[in-house]
Formats: C-alpha cells, structure tokens, sequence
C-alpha cells in the first residue's frame, strides 16, 4: 500500500460518502447532524486523496487533452448560460398567435386591458386535483402571459392538505386570488368568472355600503334573533365596508355610497330624507329596500315614484311546504325565480318570514327595467285583513292578492344626470345607471335566517348586483367551432385500407424494390 | 456550402439506399395509420351519437370540432412515434463511420467538421419530413370529408417538426460519442424519455423548482401548437435545444481530433 493507493482509496470512499449523504438529504428532507457529519468526512476524505496525489492530479491537468476537455466543458456551460438567458428573455416578451377559427385561446380584450394594467402582485391559487389540473392550468397560463404580476399555482388539496386547511378549501375546483391582503373566490373556471374577481381583488378601495339608521332599522352590529351582524360580516367578508348612516344630520348622500340599504324601516322618513335619496338615485345611485309589512307608507309612496308598488297586505301561504322547516303560513316559500342577473342559477328555496308583496306597477317610468324578481307558489296569497292571533285567514276573491305573489322586485334604468366620479382609475366607470332591488321582508337575512336554504345566497346576489353590476365586464365564453365529420361504410372502409394497408405497404414494396435493384 | 450540399447528398443517398430508412417510415406509417383511423372512427361515433342524442332530447346538439376532437390526439400521438422511430434515424450518422473508419477519411478531407455535422443533420431532418409529408394523406381524407380548420394543423405540423428537430440534434450528438449503433439509439432513446416526463414530477417538488423543471420538459412546450397557438417562446426554446444539441455534438467531434492527436 503506497501513499498513491491510500489516497486513490480515500478519493472513491470520499465521492461514495458524500453521495450516501446526498441520498439521505433528500429522503430526509432535513439536514440531521448525522447527514452533516456524513457530509464532512466524505469532504475530508477528498481532501485527503487530493493532498497525497498532489502531483497525479498536476499533471493530468497540465496535459493537452485535459486542457482540451475542461476548455470544452467550460464552453459548453457558456453557451448554455447564454441559452438560458435567451429563453428567459423570450419567456418574459413573446408574441403569440391565435391560429384556431374561433380564437378559443385567445383572452378577451377587457381582460388583457386589465392584465396589462395590473400594477400590484396578484397570486392566484387554484386548489384542483391533479388529474384535474389540465382544465385550469392553460387559462392561468394565458393570464401569465399577458403580467408578469399575475403569479398563478395549482394545488393539489389532496396531496397538499395543509395548504388546503391555511385556505379554508372545502371543495375541489376553488380558485383562491389574493392581493394585498384582499382575497376573492370563485369556484367555476370561466374567463369571465376569474376576470371579475381579478377586478374586484385589484381594487384599490373597497366599495362602501351604508346601511340607513334612524327609523329603528335592522342593527348591522345587533347579534340577536332579529339583527343583521351575520349580513355584515357576509359582507366584510366580500369586501365591502359596511357602515351606518344618519341621513337626517347630513345634507346629501355620500359620495362613495356604492349602495344604500335601508333594512325593515319601522318609523317614517323625513320629508328631507326622502329627498336625498330622491337625488342620490337620480344620479345613479344604487339602493336596497327590505320592507316589512308594518313598515309605514312613507316608503311605499317614495317607491311607488319609481314603479314598484309595495302591497299593503301579508303574504299568507297554504302550500304547507313551509312545515318542513317548521314555517307556518305566514312563513311564505319562493320557489320560482324570474331570469334575471340577481337569480342566475339560482335554485335554492327561499323563505321569508312574515312578508308583504312587492309587484311592478302599471305605471312604470319609461326607460326602466322592472323585474318581479321572487315569486311564492300559487298556493299563497296577499292578505289584506290584519292578521288576528290565532284567528283564521282565508282567501277573499277580488280583495286579497292572488297568488303566486312577487315579493322581491329589481329596477333598473339609466339616470337621469351623471356626474363622472373623482380620484378613479379610468378603468372604472362612472355610475350610468339607477338601481334599485326591493323585498317584501326584511327578516329572510336576518341572523336567524339568513341560513336557511337560500337566504342569505339571494341577499347577497341582490347587493352584487346593485353594487358591483357596472364595474363588472361580461366575456361570452368562446366554444370552439362546430366542425364534423361524417362517413358512410365505404368511405370509412377506404380510409381503412388507405391509411393502415397500402402506405405502409407502399413503402415496404419501395424499400424491397431498391434493395433488388442494388443487388 | 458546396461542401455542406455535396455532405448532405451523399447521407440522404445512404439513407434511402439502406433499408433502414423504409423499415423506419414503415412502422412510423403501419402505427400513425392505426391510431388515425381508430381516432378518426372513434369521432365521427361520437358525431353521430351527438346528432342522435340532440334529436332525440329536443336540445342544441353540443359543437364537435374535429381539430379538437381528432386532429390533436393525432398529433400528440405522433409526437410520440417520432420520441420512438427517431433515434433510430441518427443512430448511424457517425457511429457507422466511426466503426468503418470513413471517419478518418472525413477528417483528413478539406471539409470542415461543422459542414460534415450540418450535412449530417439536415440528411436526418430531411428523411423526418419525408415521414411527416406522407401524413399529410390523413389530413387529406379530413378535408375531403369534413372542413377542418387549416391553422390549427399548420401550427401543429410546425411543433411536430421542431420537436423532432430537438430528439434529432441530441440524436446526432449520442451517435458521435460511440461507435456502437445500438448504444447509440438506446441513449438517445434515454435521454429524450427523461426530458420528455421531466415536466411529470412537477406536482411534487417545490412550485418554482417545478416551473423551472417543466420548462426544460420537451413535451410541455408543444402543448400550444397542438392547440393551434403559435408562442415564439415555444419556438425559441426548440431552436435552443436543437443548438445546443448541435453545439456538444460540435464539441465531443473536436474532442476526438484532440484524443486521436494525442
């Protein structure tokens, strides 16, 4: 054993010692003190073996083909280093083309208008499964193409569960954007669905709801049976800044009220009230009406200006289905949902504890879009007589509403001034439009209820709509093109011996011809 | 260029009057035809079920694209073939020499290694579009009896052929550093397997690490061209890969003057 040897030893139990370490790192994951001092003996080792053959390794590095090789090695590493960076710069400004009929890959021009305006970080995580992963990952990859700020990641909550739990993921196909700590969720994967949550996410200001106090309204800030604190939070949790107004102390409505709600009034509205709101929803304003039927006529005199007439009566229903959630009849079910933005989709059951109708009126500006929005089964009817305890009601030809009785009505129509909104991006534009959504009840969203079935959906359809309808774009989803093909027997039959006979036979007899001929 | 013309010549003579080249298109042909008339069958029973379907519920029928449905499997399917036949085609570019010893003749010869290496090359490029040409019967039967859209299957043939532009470059370098055909092919085979499924393990390393990693996968960027977008930075890649497979190819040739020069 000569020092060479022992050092040749020392050298391949180095390079062992360490890839044994390296192995280990990573089925660890961690590095233990055990892997470190792995690593370190292994390191030694080399040294070691690189100290006794000092002069084996100078001269092999001094000869002409190591000099060749190790030029070669570090060319190559240039040259890959410069490819990279080329990808890298091709990566980050590419140029794409749409080549398919019906673009079907292509974003619509709202959306790329809004990427490239994008000026914050926004990271989207998308939580589907991995076999899932095809459906959204080419979208997100779209997006990215457009800013490099949309910072996009699928998670698989399976493989990923704690992801999963930090998210609060309750179901596959969630798609989580985050920006400066807002959030927005949409579990479908539309362009139009993730355009308008990247809107809402992006924005620098939430949009204010105030909720009218004065009059003994529903309290936002009340947690008893009766309260709204539930609906406030529903909201906070969308983004919006919930706060109560005085109306009578100021002399307009705000300016940043992008809805006004006025939830189950039980006293009158001050003439000058009446009023401001006359004015705020001239200018496009936005408002919610949730009338109970002991609301007073103030409010069903200022309504009935804007074509909504709010029947005096309660709304009584004898269907019985309302047993099943323990409802008695004047606990109405609605059912049947007029097409509309509010209702898209929209399937569920909603009850409305002691409600009075709200219809379109036959005398509605022209212009305007009047929608019965919620309807009751055609069991159910208005009922004019107050309703006595325990006494019975009954259905009274040509006095009481028939059923099935609208209790929700949504307006629409382009106002009457604009004033174009200071300190806002461009991208927004300004209020065009009066909105207006009115129940007949305003105790289907309080904290009792606004559980139930679809609720507290519903309520939060209604003040979408009314707050975030004209910021939102619509993107028609883009199918691809109907192209077909249709063959009889015989020409499936030649494709047949086309394709999958004669070519490859074709090209057999072509090979053989040439190898006879060369022989 | 002279040279590289009178290089390029004299490999593509070689190829087609070898059998290999007709035993390679022959099977490329024998399966792509297989796979398109079960595709194209597959599609057109889905057509059919649809029209009945619709009729019988009343409803719209549902929008059957026969570039979606049909055309796409069958290019993904001979991107594929191509991972699979290919090495077969650059085996013998310089193994062969190598083993016969016309490589010393190559050498000594006025011609330059890179016009030897181009020649060489486009020989192989010309023998995998004479295979892609001979699908183009397929797309044919397409447009006689239906109305496929033309840029989704221009786009498509493009990616096909810079992917195989990429399997042949490394194919070409695999066969310089042996002389045994065989190894070569098998390595070839090897290395364009891992950088094809590289992108496959991105679901369990670190997202970034995992970008990166699909990044380098060879499959991922001919996604978009199957689809029918055209992304320069797809293109930009394949060229780099095809480079770069040319430029160790330029180098390990180099390498050998050096060790024959000893």
């Amino acid at each position: 054993m000569n020092r060479r040897k022992i050092g040749d030893y020392l050298g391949l139990g180095g390079v062992a010692v360490i890839l044994i370490g390296l192995v280990s790192y990573s089925v660890h994951g961690i590095l233990t003190p055990a892997i470190s001092v792995t690593l370190g003996v292994g390191l030694a080792a080399i040294v070691a073996y690189g100290v006794l053959n000092f002069a084996d390794i100078r001269t092999a590095l001094s000869s002409r083909s190591t000099r060749f090789g190790s030029n070669a090695v570090l060319m190559a590493v240039v040259v890959l280093g410069i490819l990279i960076l080329i990808n890298f710069v091709a990566n980050r400004h590419s140029l794409r083309a749409d080549t398919t009929a019906a673009k079907q890959f292509s974003l619509a021009e709202q959306t790329r208008k809004i990427l490239k305006n994008l000026d914050r970080d926004v990271k989207v995580t998308a939580f589907y499964r991995a076999e899932d992963r095809w459906q959204i990952e080419s979208l997100l990859k779209e997006y990215a193409h457009y800013s490099p700020r949309f910072k996009w990641e699928i998670i698989d909550p399976d493989q990923r569960p704690a992801e999963a739990k930090q998210y609060n993921i309750s179901a596959y196909n969630t798609i989580v954007l985050e920006c400066g700590g807002k959030e927005e969720r949409i579990t479908t994967r539309t362009e139009q669905d993730l355009t308008n949550a990247l809107i809402k996410v992006t924005r620098k200001e939430n949009k204010k709801i105030y909720f009218l106090t004065g009059h003994g309204e529903k309290d936002i800030e009340a947690t008893d049976r009766e309260g709204y604190d539930a609906v406030r939070k529903l909201l906070r949790n969308e983004n919006y800044d919930v706060e109560k107004i005085l109306l009578a102390e100021k002399d307009h409505v705000p300016d940043d009220c992008a809805l006004l709600v006025v939830a189950g009034p039980k006293t009158a509205l001050l003439e000058n009230e009446a009023s401001m709101i006359r004015d705020y929803l001239k200018k496009g304003g936005k408002a919610l009406f949730l009338l109970d039927p002991e609301s007073p006529d103030e409010y069903v005199n200022l309504l009935g200006e804007w074509g909504i007439e709010v029947g005096k009566n309660v709304v009584v229903d004898a269907s019985g289905i309302g047993r099943l959630f323990g409802a008695g009849p004047a606990m109405p079910i609605a059912t049947q949902y007029t097409s509309h933005a509010i209702t898209q989709n929209f399937q569920l059951m909603t009850i409305y504890p002691y409600a009075r109708s709200v219809r379109k009126a036959t005398n509605a500006p022209v212009g305007a879009t009047v929608t019965e929005l919620v309807k009751t089964s055609s069991n159910a009817w208005g009922e004019t007589e107050p309703l006595s305890r325990g006494g019975m009601v009954r259905y009274d030809e040509g006095k009481d509403l028939p059923g099935p009785v609208p209790v929700a009505v949504a307006y629409e129509k382009e106002a009457e001034e604009t004033t174009p909104r200071s300190g806002e991006d461009e991208l927004r534009p300004v209020r065009t439009k009066t909105r207006l959504v009115v129940f007949g009840d305003s105790d289907f969203a309080s904290n009792t209820y606004y559980r139930v079935q679809g609720n507290g959906d519903l309520f939060m359809n209604a003040v979408s709509w009314l707050a975030e309808q004209e910021d939102l774009i619509s993107i028609r989803p883009k199918d691809p093109e109907d192209r077909r093909v249709n063959l009889t027997r015989s020409q499936s039959r030649l494709i047949f011996w086309v394709t999958v006979v004669l070519m490859p036979l074709a090209v057999l007899g072509a090979g053989a011809g040439i190898y006879w001929k060369r022989r | 260029m002279r040279n590289f013309v009178a290089i390029l010549e004299r490999e593509v003579r070689s190829y087609f009057l070898s059998p290999l080249a007709y035993v390679v298109i022959f099977f490329f042909l024998a399966v792509s035809g297989i796979f398109f008339y079960l595709i194209l069958s597959n599609f057109v029973e889905i057509c059919i079920r649809a029209t009945m379907q619709a009729q019988m519920y009343q409803m719209m029928p549902p929008k059957l694209n026969v570039n979606m449905m049909a055309i796409r499997p069958m290019l993904h399917n001979m991107a594929l073939f191509a991972l699979f036949f290919l090495p077969l085609v650059t085996m013998k570019l310089y193994a062969e020499e190598k083993k016969t010893g016309t490589i010393e003749l190559l050498m000594t010869s006025p011609i330059t290694d890179a016009q030897v290496m181009l020649g060489k090359y486009t020989a192989s490029l010309v023998l995998y579009l004479t295979m892609l040409a001979l699908t183009f019967v397929y797309m044919a039967f397409l447009y006689a009896y239906g109305e496929p859209e033309t840029g989704p299957i221009l786009s498509g043939y493009l990616g096909l052929f810079l992917l195989g532009a990429a399997y042949l470059a490394f194919g070409l370098l695999f066969s310089s550093l042996t002389e045994n055909q065989i190894i070569a092919a098998a390595s070839t085979f090897a290395f364009i397997l891992v950088f094809w499924a590289i992108g496959w393990v991105s679901d369990f390393v670190s997202p970034s690490v995992g970008r990166v990693l699909s990044y380098f996968s060879l499959i991922e960027h001919f996604e978009d061209f199957a689809r029918g977008v055209i992304d320069t930075k797809h293109i930009v890649f394949y060229l780099s890969f095809v480079f770069f497979g040319l430029f160790l190819t330029y180098l390990s040739i180099q390498s050998a003057r050096w060790r024959g020069a000893k």
